[in-house]
Order: structure tokens, then sequence, then C-alpha cells
């Protein structure tokens, strides 16, 4: 590779955001196909971690199987979003508990356990 | 290193017998079977069962013995004295994390400010510490993952909040 092809790749690896895939576990099954739900839990995690962490970590809900799903969220912010979790403890008028059961640098390794 | 937590019998088979190792990372303690929660006030004897009692500083402070395993300071409050004789007869002082992570949002402020106080002090003198739920219900648990987190939330760093989630049951 030529030096300026390798300076240009180097830059690129540097620019290119990175990410942190965050399994989680609902002790209810918390319907999370609806838009609303998804909105209502966005909104929890927003509420508990602040605008500012929260924007720092941009969560998004990624994928959804029963009570299982995928949180993505900028890389750094992943001790923040499994810090929140431990304090919601109520959703759509249910009491319920979210376990972390896994946090990878890769969607695969995360799906697995889906 | 091994992941320990205590929960009642309850929260256990709520969550599934395996899938405490699985899906949570920890081995459960079970109250009334594997450890005994005794308050202050109760009468019941310890039998042979390793026991944390639970109650204030002031409660606490008659009541330390050898025969326990540990102790849950329900107030956080700092009574010098009740922990040097903790230290003295090698007692672990227990933080409640279900306490800590199911209040509202006031409460969770003011309780994790004497928590970290607490821990402040316990760690300067250099006292066995450990972080657990005493889950009632299924709702209460937290994997050893989460368990960390909230103990580095309360001041511990990353070395002693692995330590407060590994302690040694003899």
């Amino acid at each position: 590779m030529s030096i300026i092809m390798r300076k240009y790749y180097d830059e690129k690896m540097i620019m290119r955001p990175k990410f942190r895939y965050v399994l989680l576990e609902s002790s209810e099954d918390l319907n999370l196909i609806d838009k609303e739900s998804i909105s209502e839990l966005r909104n929890r995690f927003r509420y508990i971690m602040g605008e500012q962490k929260y924007l720092d970590a941009e969560p998004k809900i990624k994928l959804v199987n029963k009570n299982r799903f995928v949180i993505k969220v900028n890389r750094g912010s992943e001790e923040d979003i499994v810090l929140a979790s431990c304090f919601i403890k109520d959703f759509s008028g249910k009491r319920i508990g979210l376990y972390t059961v896994k946090t990878s640098g890769s969607i695969r390794a995360v799906t697995k356990s889906i | 290193m091994k992941f320990l937590d205590i929960a009642s019998a309850d929260a256990v088979s709520g969550m599934g017998e395996g899938r405490c190792d699985s899906v949570l990372g920890m081995k459960m303690l079970v109250i009334g079977k594997d450890i005994n929660i005794r308050k202050c006030g109760d009468k019941h004897a310890d039998g042979n069962m390793r026991t944390v009692l639970i109650g204030s500083a002031k409660e606490l402070s008659g009541m330390l013995s050898a025969s326990l395993f540990g102790i849950l300071i329900s107030d956080n409050t700092i009574d010098k004295e009740l922990i040097e004789r903790a230290n003295e007869k090698e007692l672990t002082i227990f933080f409640n994390a279900s306490a800590l992570a199911g209040e509202s949002q006031k409460e969770r402020v003011r309780r994790a400010i004497s928590m970290k106080r607490l821990l402040r002090y316990l760690m300067h003198k250099k006292s066995r510490i450990a972080i657990a739920t005493f889950a009632k219900s299924k709702e209460d648990l937290l994997s050893s993952r989460q368990l960390i987190a909230l103990s580095k939330f309360i001041g511990a760093p990353e070395e002693t909040a692995k330590a407060m989630i590994s302690y040694k049951i003899s």
C-alpha cells in the first residue's frame, strides 16, 4: 500500500465511529415491537442518564426477541447504559427487572446469545 | 473468580435455577438455605448457618459476635467503634444493592451519597466490604456486571468493585 493510501486508511479508521452492543434481558416481555414502547424505553434511559450522558451514548434499540433486546451505544458509554439499566424497575405500569447478559464490540457475538 | 450474590428462594426460583449462573453470571446464596439473614431484635437462633445481621448502626453496636459472617448497616451511618469492632472480628460489611437500585430518584440520590461516604471510610480503614442484592423477587436481581457498575457508582475503584462481589464464604 502506498504512503498516501496508508495515511488515508489510517485517518479513515480513526474517524470511523465505534460502537458497543449491550444485550439486555427483561424479567417480563416488554413488547418492544411497538414504536411507542421503544420510545418509552428510550425516554426512561434519558431520564435516568441525563441529557448529556444520553447524547454521548446515543442508544438505539437494535434487535428484539421476546424479552431480550440489544442496545447499540457509542464506545465508552456502555458502562452508563449498564448502570442505568439497574435503575429501571417499572415499565408500562408493570414491575420489571433488566439484566445485562453480554457486551461486545460486534453485533454478531451478541446475536449468538439472543 | 466466582461472583456471589445473596437472594431469597423466591427470587432464585422466579429466575430459574440454572439461569442465575448463565444469565446473571453469579452464584446465588439462597437465604434460609446457604446463608441466614437476621434483623436486630429477632430472637431466632443462628444455628449452623452463616448469618448476616441487619440493623442501624446503633442497634448493631451491642450485637456483634464472632459467630456472625457479616453485617448490613441499614442507615449507612459511620459509627467508628462499630466498624473497628467489626474489623477486629473480621466481619464483612455489606451494602444493599436493591435498596439503592429500586428507590425513587430523590431517595436514590440521598442513599447514594450516604453509601459513598460509608464506603470511602471503610476503604480507608481496610474493612472487608461486599455488595449484594438481597433480592426478594426476580425483579430485584442484578447481573455481575451491573453490581460492579453499582459498586463503582458508590465510589469503589475497579479492583475493589470486583472484590466486593467475590467475597469468600468460609
